[in-house]
């Protein structure tokens, strides 16, 4: 606790009380809800996730290995 | 729902009718007669920071109880019917050599395929990560560009850093595009993050001045702060579906906040960390996000469970955490570490799948492609690596 009490400090001490007030006053879901919810949009999303399931053939990837392409000038 | 007032502030402030009387939750209240007196008003004041302060302590050790209840299941045990994940075939496809020094920050653009980057010796290039070509590349006048980010259109980047500035410099095939850069926001310290937001005049940025602040690009000034970290402020992030109106940042005080864009009030924190946070990102899902840490762990903090789900680490694993990223779906999380590698994390199961290999220094920047067909890390190796 600092040595200077002037009405900022107060007014900052009352500021911290506020906010934990209002952070205690949010309406919270427990984890089981919540994972079910991240699972659930997993499943969702999954088809569209490529690095995850990787794409059905390699020319879909647009980061594919090039192969080189060499011509002649004739 | 809310609390009564603690009959704390009839004392402290005489002119403010009393309040409903004592709280009979507030077990400081019970004590008050004998602690206050009104001879001096330092003494008054004193007496009023410590209530408050006590007042405080109480209030957070039951917001601490309320969030232990929520721990009802751990998340490995709710993804235990999952699949485990297959073989991830994810490899090293890309690598962007043409940086001198450390690799600081690096963005996608939202066309996919271009990346800007940013170094230490104050080399800022826009890149064609499918053919590794250079773009543009302009040396801004500071070195330790700490930060740059892609402006949603594509048209313009933003960068800076030990200028305390972020600037933007619009993008096109002239010769010399320095000429049109602007400086728009200003810190009174280095500026470690920025990213725009929902458009291109509108700009983000945390500092190590320990505070957040939104711009307007046009203009140069600023539309909000956010003040409340107590550190620097290291990491930003915005939700991927752009329409709501918070976003969180991470920092030096080991704490993840969440902002309200309107008013600039801190909504909720979240503690976990035991050292300093180096970088958060939103789930793809916008209600969770993970943060990665100087601890050498990564965790999950979902936001209307207000705590934190879970933690990603490993006892062999010392190094900090330098960069996160999710993936498409949110199953997997990529970490990138400062032991080179970056960790590739089954993020429901809270097991790690697959380490990648290839750089030869510290990971300093990983994000994920804005469709998820990639991931691009910046090293201080000078190099960058797109793995697909």
């Amino acid at each position: 606790m600092s040595g200077r009490a002037d009405a900022g400090t107060v007014q900052q001490a009352r500021k911290t009380v506020e906010q934990i007030k209002r952070e205690r006053n949010l309406g919270r879901t427990p984890i089981s809800a919540c994972a079910n919810d991240l699972i659930r949009y997993t499943q969702e999303y999954q088809k569209d996730d490529y690095l995850l399931t990787g794409f059905p053939t390699d020319k879909l990837n647009p980061y594919r290995p090039k192969n080189t392409f060499q011509c002649l000038a004739l | 729902m809310s609390e009564p007032d603690t009959a704390l502030d009839s004392y402290v402030e005489e002119e403010k009718p009393s309040t409903s009387g004592v709280s009979s939750t507030s077990a400081t209240a019970s004590k008050m007669p004998e602690l206050v007196t009104f001879n001096d008003g330092l003494t008054r004041n004193l007496d009023a920071v410590e209530l408050l302060a006590r007042e405080a302590e109480d209030l957070r050790r039951k917001l601490d109880a309320e969030r232990l209840k929520l721990n009802d299941i751990p998340i490995q045990q709710a993804a235990e019917r999952l699949e485990p994940l297959s073989q991830l075939s994810i490899k090293q496809r890309r690598i962007l050599k043409g940086h001198a020094s450390k690799v600081l920050c690096m963005d996608w653009s939202l066309d996919k395929r271009h990346i800007v980057s940013s170094s230490q010796d104050g080399k800022v290039i826009v890149w064609d990560g499918f053919t590794t070509n250079k773009e543009h590349a302009l040396t801004m006048p500071t070195t330790w560009v700490m930060a740059c980010a892609y402006a949603p259109s594509g048209q313009m980047i933003a960068c800076g850093g030990l200028d305390n500035k972020c600037s933007v410099v619009p993008l096109s095939f002239e010769d010399d595009i320095l000429q049109k850069k602007r400086s728009v926001a200003t810190h009174t310290s280095y500026m470690s993050c920025c990213t725009f937001l929902r458009s291109d005049n509108l700009l983000l940025t945390g500092s190590g001045d320990s505070t957040c602040a939104i711009w307007d690009v046009e203009s140069g000034s600023m539309i909000q702060n956010f003040h409340g970290h107590t550190g620097d402020v290291f990491a930003v992030d915005i939700p991927k579906n752009d329409t709501g109106n918070i976003f969180i940042s991470g920092g030096a005080d080991r704490h993840a906040l969440v902002w309200d864009i309107r008013t600039g009030q801190c909504v909720q924190s979240f503690e976990g960390h035991e050292a300093d946070i180096n970088t958060l990102r939103f789930h793809p899902n916008g209600d969770a996000f993970a943060t990665g840490s100087d601890d050498a762990s990564c965790r999950l903090y979902d936001l209307r469970a207000d705590r934190q789900v879970c933690v990603y680490e490993k006892e062999s694993i010392l190094f900090p955490v330098n960069g996160v990223d999710f993936s498409v779906s949110g199953r997997i999380l990529f970490a990138g570490y400062g032991d080179y590698r970056v960790g590739v994390w089954d993020s429901l199961k809270c097991v790690r799948q697959l380490i990648l290999y290839g750089h030869e220094n510290r990971i300093s920047c990983l994000r994920t492609s804005p469709d998820g067909t990639a991931i691009c890390t910046a090293s201080w190796d000078s190099s960058i690596r797109i793995w697909a």
